[in-house]
């Protein structure tokens, strides 16, 4: 491809054989004489399960953040970037009319705002937030949304007292009966933002391909080197960095599948998924970083783990599984090992939110770009409580939102509230959505 | 009455009614200065205690702190939920609330009676009346708390008791797809001394009268005021439990002893027995007008049209029946609160228990984030 040194288009790629590599933010992309053009802001929901203790996790006071309860300790270093918001309700996770299975209302609710159908059949939810915004935006991307997983993706089944397992295993719904399922596998997310073809392979041809690969950055080397020479030295400068975290994610990768190989998770994996949870999440989580970065798209959502996973994590020496735990009956033992858990959720958001912080995005920073919302679909998992979600707004927006504060809302205020506002800063102006009943009060948070 | 418009759907889908018919569902929305709203209440815990009624929702009309606090000690005297189940939480308007993220003030009415009520110490130096409901973030918009109940609800087996100013229902009337829950589950609304509801907001009494998706039957100042509430009945349940809530919150408001008009407690029991069969009990306690359509003019006067497609009516008192009411008023109002419920929950298997308990297994070279 040849490369102008007077102006670089946004969606300029490195190309090579079976490689397409997106580029991050450079000058070059701003045309001369023009003002530096605003990074765009990218909007993610993290989702881990079975609610989170609330008694180490809640704020005392509105106000600034000054001491952190236990479980947002890990995120010490991000108070100035975190909103808690309290008391956002997801009524429709509540059983309303139709008896058990919170956790796969709680799910299938939780970004569409609306009650999902009891079956584990005729599934019928809604387009979720993200996916309004995707749909209105995803054309200036290459992917309109990402989504991404770390855990069970069956799509049939019954995974809650009569809910489908598309309602638990799915956080995006592109229409009321399609899910998007998330990617699992690394690799797959590696090959579907980079591969030029787009086509997911076999995990046995990935396999073979994988031993004899070369990095992608040896497929476009010719377009990198004829780029970098009409570069200016921040530029080149920028480049080094973006190619380096993606070879570093590769070696990751291939760590990954050298350990897949060698350990025995005790359940069937996908090819590239690493056995270690915060491998996983880090892969996964720089992959996403990477797609931030390289404008690949805007929108993500990342189910951390399904909802009501009975996920064990042996990596901290907890081996009984994450729901039953939560059921703990007040037993003080069962509640620090769920604390435990949450704990360790946050420890690697921190890793994530790091990256983040120290990737250039224009004049600013890729967390400063962001609106990342991270929480559960549930507060208390142990009665399955629906109100005051466990709900952290992390980032700026692009300079909108004022972080660093706790903010209490009035009770039985819908998180669909906080959707709508979401939406109306990525451009996407939604009348009605799901059971909002109107919009987060702009002052509050601004 | 206008049949309002809304394009919305309903939220959730109609439910398989399979599952038994609970009593009916009564949502309260109360100016609780009112001595007859206070008395609304204890009458709906004796009805609970019949397996008449159940209180699905208790709100104010005022954004008042010190209203919503009393509200909160009320509710939990006659507990709905079962303990450590979170507690019944208390719907207030939202205007003249501060905004989230705002310093949290008091409200705009403050009722210094219920303040100095709240604020009675027991022998220990702690308060009488706890409440959890210390800022206005405790509580929740009343419209948003009205829908989010009513869809709990069996369709049609829901009924709304107003005593004050129709704010909240006005507002519950804006929220998207509210109509139409309303349409579905609310079998009447009525109102206790429409004049005091008009009175008290003008706008909203006229958006409800004018846009309110089911029937309304009205219970006149004049019809309460006609049949009075004993003051020593109130008197006596204060001897026999001092900090009866309610009781305590009848003596702050007036001089005691003194009667009280029964307008908020006919128009509860109305409700109750709003399209009952003629056997059933409570049939035969109050007759209903003609149908028409009562219209709220722009001085504040109310004018009540008769016409057959009309969806408003009035109560009419029978003087013959009001002994039996005012016994019947004070048997109920009297009970004492009906056992709090409990949620038999079905225990973990032994082999989850087991499992659950076990040492913490061998740690899988942790790794840092």
């Amino acid at each position: 491809m040849p490369f102008s040194r007077k102006f670089l288009p946004r969606r300029t790629f490195l190309r090579g054989a079976g490689a397409a590599l997106a580029l991050p933010w450079l000058d070059a992309m701003s045309p001369a004489l023009a003002a530096p053009a605003k990074p765009p802001v990218r909007l993610a929901f993290l989702y881990v399960p079975n609610g989170i203790d609330t008694a180490c996790w809640n704020v005392e006071q509105d106000g600034p953040l000054d001491a952190l309860p236990r479980i947002l300790q890990p995120l010490a270093d991000f108070k100035r970037d975190l909103l808690q918001l309290g008391n956002l309700t997801h009524n429709s996770g509540r059983a309303l009319l139709d008896g058990a299975g919170d956790h796969g209302r709680s799910a299938g609710s939780y970004l569409t705002g609306i009650q999902v159908k009891k079956s584990m059949v005729e599934i019928r939810g809604s387009v979720s937030c993200d996916q309004i915004v995707a749909n209105q935006i995803g054309h200036l991307t290459r992917f309109a949304s990402l989504e991404l997983g770390m855990d069970d993706v069956r799509q049939a089944g019954d995974c809650d007292s009569g809910y489908s397992c598309a309602y638990t295993n799915n956080l995006a719904w592109r229409s009321e009966t399609q899910p998007l399922p998330p990617i699992l596998d690394p690799r797959a997310l590696f090959e579907r933002l980079f591969g030029a073809d787009g086509v997911a392979r076999s995990p046995e041809e990935r396999a073979r391909r994988a031993r004899y690969r070369s990095s992608i950055l040896d497929f476009v080397r010719a377009d990198t080197q004829q780029l970098q020479a009409t570069l200016g030295p921040s530029d080149v400068r920028k480049l080094d960095e973006y190619l380096s975290s993606i070879r570093t994610v590769e070696r990751q990768l291939e760590q990954a599948e050298r350990d897949n190989a060698a350990i025995d998770p005790g359940m069937p994996k996908p090819y590239g998924v690493p056995p270690d949870f915060a491998d996983h999440f880090r892969l996964m989580s720089d992959l996403l970083t990477l797609a931030f970065r390289a404008d690949l798209t805007r929108v993500a959502t990342f189910l951390i783990t399904r909802e009501g996973s009975n996920r064990a994590y042996r990596e901290i020496g907890i081996s009984d599984g994450h729901h039953p735990l939560t059921h703990h009956r007040n037993d003080p033992a069962l509640i620090e090992k769920v604390r435990q858990i949450n704990e360790y959720h946050t420890q690697q958001l921190a890793g994530w939110l790091a990256k983040l912080r120290a990737t250039a995005d224009g004049d600013s920073n890729l967390l400063d770009s962001s609106m990342i919302v991270y929480g559960s679909g549930l507060s208390d998992g142990n009665h399955h409580l629906h109100d005051d979600l466990p709900t952290l707004l992390i980032g700026r927006g692009g300079g909108y939102f004022k972080p660093g504060r706790r903010i209490t809302f009035r009770k039985e205020t819908p998180m669909a509230n906080l959707h709508l506002t979401l939406m109306d800063r990525m451009g996407v102006r939604v009348e009605h959505f799901g059971d909002a009943s109107g919009r987060l009060t702009p002052a509050s948070l601004t | 009455m206008a049949d309002a418009q809304d394009p919305a759907p309903a939220l959730a889908a109609p439910a398989a009614e399979a599952a038994p018919r609970p009593p009916l569902g009564v949502a309260l929305d109360l100016e609780l200065a009112r001595p007859d709203a206070l008395l609304c209440l204890a009458l709906l815990n004796g009805l609970s205690g019949q397996s008449r009624a159940r209180r699905i929702a208790l709100s104010v009309t005022r954004p008042s702190l010190a209203s919503a606090q009393l509200a909160d000690v009320i509710a939990e005297y006659y507990a709905t939920l079962p303990a450590n189940w979170g507690y019944a939480t208390i719907g207030m308007p939202e205007a003249g609330m501060p905004a989230a993220g705002m310093p949290q003030g008091e409200p705009a009415s403050p009722d210094p009676q219920f303040a100095a009520l709240l604020a009675r110490k027991n022998l220990d130096g702690a308060p009488l009346y706890p409440t959890r409901v210390r800022r206005v973030v405790d509580t929740a918009d009343s419209a948003t708390l009205l829908r989010n109940l009513l869809l709990a609800e069996q369709d049609g087996n829901a009924a709304i008791v107003l005593a004050g100013a129709a704010t909240n229902l006005s507002r519950l009337l804006d929220v998207y797809g509210a109509i139409a829950q309303l349409r579905a589950k609310v079998k009447v609304l009525v109102v206790a001394a429409p004049e005091a509801t008009i009175a008290s907001d003008l706008r909203a009494a006229r958006h409800v009268f004018s846009a309110w998706p089911t029937p309304i039957v009205t219970v006149s100042a004049e019809l309460g005021a006609a049949l009075r509430f004993p003051g020593k009945v109130v008197q006596s349940l204060l001897a026999a439990a001092p900090e009866h809530p309610v009781a305590s919150a009848y003596a702050a408001l007036a001089q005691m002893p003194y009667d009280a008009p029964t307008t908020a407690l006919a128009a509860l029991l109305h409700a109750v027995s709003y399209g009952v069969a003629a056997a059933e009990p409570g049939a035969q306690e109050y007759r209903l007008s003609e149908p028409g359509t009562l219209s709220v003019l722009n001085d504040g006067r109310a004018r009540f049209t008769p016409g057959a497609s009309g969806a408003h009516r009035y109560l009419i008192a029978d003087p013959a029946r009001a002994p039996a009411l005012l016994a019947q008023y004070t048997t109920l109002v009297s009970e004492p609160p009906v056992p709090r419920p409990v949620i038999k929950r079905k225990p973990m298997p032994p082999a989850a228990v087991a499992a659950a308990q076990q040492p913490a297994g061998p740690v899988l070279a942790p790794k840092a984030p």
